[in-house]
């Protein structure tokens, strides 16, 4: 037989208390290539015996009359003490003695007397299981040090959501100790308003394996022992151990950086702010001027002030782009989703386009809807959505028509925008929405950065709606869009 | 004869100068205020019959301007129409909580818009805002 751990020689402790028996224990173990430290006759002998020489294993004799301390009452204190494996041999296979063995946990049990082979197996299952629990042991250790070290909160749930292991980070996070959080439901962690989300979601996680918590971070509040709130970010994983579910969380106090993202935003506003006053300003100077406000013109004054007009409402839309973009990247949209007129959003955002597109010499055809259609919509974003695209249409169409179909399908409410113009080439239909590199291969010709349907169909995404491309055969573009409709 | 004075609340000359000519070209009255504080206190000395508040002044802000208009007994009716440069709908939501009649972002489409808004307004219609 081949040792199953290689190493050196492994080393031995007998104890029984029948010389004879030690004695032919230790040729029989010599010849099988083990070292024998030592041979104890009774209980207090192994013990001191295994103290001094703290060997790989230990077989012992479970019965020793006149010993003190017997086998079991021996191997328990070994355990205790120093925990070397014992093999317990035995020439009786009563139940009580088995039960009482047991209670010591033994590495093993083989009965006298035995064959060669039977302890040498013995042995080596006993030694192998003590080497795989020191490796098991060293990777809990290191697990458990990841663990206690964590800056984040990390939490084992089962699958009714009772908290069966929280770390240190938790107890500094939320202020409840070990103890205290044990048996807990999640959700005593988190704010009373995201409750009902947190709950549907995982049972949508338990019954279709499917989940937005899984993979990505979710933000939350959530609440202290001492009722204190804080913004938090979690992710989650399951993991089955013999056919049950458990959940790990992990959890991160997230006030440092809203702050920051907050005075991000404010940066962003302002900037806006700063940025678009004085080009919407410049526009209503150079549109009264053009309306004959200021008195009569030339036709060349108004031909300049039409150049000044195109460039300055370029200008307005690269910021606007270019604002979005950032919103959009750093997450910090403000969204303002509440029942809405399509009719009046669609001409919220024609009105800006109609009079370029008139003096363009395009027809613009507006179909709305016979009665009112509520849709669930931030207002802006879509108007912002429907301006780009509409915007578009007016840029790549040289003749013809721009039509505009609004409609309601049975969860939506669209809006087609159809135009004439050159159409999408087909190889470029797939990453229209896509985010380009702002200025890969130069400025755009058509002025505008070309994030424009990027921007649209991200807007689109947030208000749950969506954005599509028709496939047309006929020359021209068609966008549809969709947005769920209110009560 | 006027059609109605229109009080300006703000505070970039080139709005003010914008609106006041659409306005006057449409035969309105025009008075101008540049900040908040002496935008209310026009408010309340000439009860005109419609206001143009912009949301960010110095001094008090268009929200609190509007506050005062709607709780004065000789104020409280007057319709106001708040700009927002922003364009944001939670601050045009809280100007419309607040009490305005309309709301107008100020971006590229044409300051000429505005006349039939006011035009209804003085003349005591209704507009949905929804």
């Amino acid at each position: 037989m081949q040792t199953l751990i290689p190493n050196e020689k492994h080393r031995i402790l007998i104890v029984d208390d029948e010389v004879i028996i030690t004695t032919q224990l230790q040729d029989f173990l010599k010849s099988m290539d083990y070292q024998v430290v030592g041979m104890a006759n009774n209980g207090n002998e192994a013990v001191k015996m295994a103290r001094e020489h703290k060997p790989d294993i230990i077989l012992m004799d479970v019965v020793m009359p006149g010993s003190d301390l017997d086998g079991i009452t021996a191997a328990g204190m070994i355990r205790e003490e120093l925990d070397i494996p014992v093999v317990f041999l035995t020439a009786y296979g009563g139940e009580k003695i088995l039960e009482r063995a047991k209670g010591v946990e033994p590495y093993g049990f083989v009965i006298k007397p035995f064959q060669g082979d039977e302890l040498k197996a013995a042995i080596e299952v006993a030694l192998y299981r003590k080497h795989a629990e020191s490796q098991l042991k060293a990777s809990e250790e290191q697990y458990r040090s990841v663990v206690d070290t964590a800056t984040e909160a990390i939490i084992t749930i089962d699958i009714h959501m009772k908290i069966i292991f929280w770390n240190r980070a938790a107890v500094v996070m939320y202020g409840y100790s070990q103890d205290e959080a044990a048996g807990k439901h999640f959700t005593f962690l988190i704010s009373e308003r995201f409750h009902r989300t947190i709950i549907n979601e995982m049972d949508r996680m338990v019954l279709t394996e499917e989940s937005d918590f899984v993979g990505k971070t979710t933000e939350t509040i959530a609440i202290r022992k001492d009722g204190s709130e804080f913004p938090m970010e979690f992710s989650l994983a399951s993991w089955i151990i013999r056919d049950e579910i458990f959940f790990t969380i992990i959890a991160r106090n997230i006030t440092e950086r809203k702050k920051i993202e907050s005075m991000k935003s404010d940066f962003v506003s302002l900037v806006s702010h700063q940025l678009k006053t004085p080009v919407a300003g410049m526009l209503g100077c150079i549109d009264n001027m053009l309306k004959g406000l200021t008195g009569q013109l030339s036709s060349q004054q108004i031909e300049y002030l039409r150049v000044m007009q195109d460039i300055s409402k370029r200008n307005y839309r690269i910021i606007s782009d270019l604002l979005n973009i950032s919103r959009i990247e750093r997450g910090v949209i403000s969204l303002n989703i509440k029942p809405a007129n399509l009719d009046e959003i669609v001409e919220l955002a024609v009105r800006e386009h109609k009079e370029n597109i008139e003096s363009k010499g395009l027809k613009l055809n507006i179909m709305k809807a016979n009665g009112h259609i509520s849709v669930m919509a931030d207002q802006d974003k879509m108007v912002e959505a429907l301006n780009n695209v509409i915007h578009n249409a007016f840029k790549f169409t040289d003749k013809g028509s721009i039509s505009i179909v609004v409609k309601k399908t049975r969860e939506y409410g669209t809006v087609e925008v159809h135009d004439t113009g050159r159409g999408i080439p087909a190889q470029q239909r797939a990453s229209i929405f896509q985010r380009k590199q702002i200025f890969d291969g130069g400025p755009s010709t058509h002025g505008g950065c070309g994030l424009g349907l990027y921007i649209a169909h991200q807007f689109m995404q947030l208000q749950k709606g969506n954005i599509l491309v028709k496939l047309n055969t006929d020359k021209g573009t068609t966008f549809i869009f969709e947005i769920p409709l209110g009560n | 004869m006027a059609k109605g004075t229109v009080l300006i609340v703000e505070d970039e000359t080139v709005f003010r100068l914008i609106y006041r000519g659409v306005l006057e070209n449409e035969g309105f009255q025009v008075i101008e205020a540049e900040d908040g504080k002496k935008g209310w206190e026009l408010a309340k000395s000439k009860t005109p019959d419609l206001i143009l508040l912009d949301l960010i002044l110095p001094g008090l802000t268009g929200y609190e301007v509007l506050e005062k208009i709607r709780h004065h007994e000789e104020t409280k009716k007057i319709p106001v129409v708040v700009f927002s440069v922003l364009g944001e709908s939670k601050d045009i939501d809280k100007a419309i909580d607040l009490g305005a009649n309309y709301y107008r972002t100020k971006g590229i489409d044409s300051p000429t818009n505005i006349v039939g808004i006011i035009e209804d307004l003085i003349d005591g219609k209704k507009l949905d805002l929804e």
